[in-house]
């Protein structure tokens, strides 16, 4: 059955390792200070249907897409690389060309540590928008801020503003990980989520200035 | 079947996005996350812990 997507909802499919989590951070603060969802496969339990179907209904569910293929490369263990990314990338891109009226408004951002590097392992790419991070959470951040407000047509704040708040949000952060008993670089993903959104709503105008 | 309960062309509206709050700092509205799985810390004292740290930088 069809669902609509929302236009609010951005899905995120990136590295879920320890070395990309500080880039995944500033992606979710960034869009949620943009004022829009984010939605991952982190957010997905281990029930119910198959993890493939769950990703199915987050892509169907969501207007927008980053997609970071920073981690085509060998992983040390298995001398393989990691194609969860690039395959979730090509169901969105499917589900862009042919899917519904609601499902071809889809806007796609694609993220990896090189701008041009897409060219070596995956050249059927040319001509989308592909950004370079160089692997820094704030360049991320700064490319999420912008693309969204250039594929929504929302008046956001802007790249510098939502980098100092995330800054200041940063310096908070131990503090706030000491007094909830986490790990500050271990906070599971939904309580993460929950503190960058309480944090956005109670931090005053001027935190960031 | 008419077109108004075939559930092949109906699209079933997604229930809106829950808005926690609006953030001075952004201007924006801020988004309750998309709840399918469960927190491991109340609300509460995320609330209580946000508070006091934000307290601490005045």
């Amino acid at each position: 059955m069809a669902v609509e997507a929302s236009l609010d909802d951005v899905f995120i499919n990136c590295p879920f390792d320890d070395e990309f989590a500080p880039s995944f951070r500033a992606l979710l603060f960034a869009i949620m200070s943009c004022g829009f969802r984010p939605r991952s496969a982190r957010e997905l339990d281990d029930g119910g249907q198959t993890r493939i179907d769950k990703i199915y209904s987050l892509i169907e569910a969501c207007r927008y897409g980053i997609h970071d293929l920073s981690r085509t490369e060998l992983d040390a263990i298995n001398n393989l690389p990691r194609f969860n990314m690039p395959l979730e990338l090509g169901l969105f891109l499917g589900a862009k060309r042919f899917g519904n009226k609601t499902q071809k408004l889809k806007r796609v951002l694609i993220l990896d540590v090189e701008q041009h590097r897409y060219q070596r392992f995956i050249s059927d790419l040319a001509g989308m928008d592909i950004h370079g991070h160089g692997g820094d959470p704030l360049r991320a951040l700064r490319e999420t801020r912008d693309w969204l407000a250039n594929v929504s047509r929302r008046e956001l704040p802007s790249a510098d503003r939502v980098q100092r708040i995330y800054q200041a949000f940063l310096e908070s952060l131990p503090d706030i990980a000491a007094t909830l008993e986490f790990d500050p670089d271990r906070i599971p993903y939904i309580d993460f989520e929950r503190i960058a959104g309480q944090w956005l709503i109670t931090a005053p105008e001027a935190v960031a200035d | 079947m008419s077109m108004a309960t075939n559930p092949e062309t109906v699209a079933p509206k997604k229930p809106k996005a829950v808005v926690l709050g609006r953030s001075a700092a952004t201007g924006r509205v801020v988004l309750a996350p998309a709840v399918t799985k469960k927190g491991t810390v109340s609300v509460q004292r995320i609330e209580a812990a946000v508070k006091s740290a934000l307290s601490k930088k005045k």
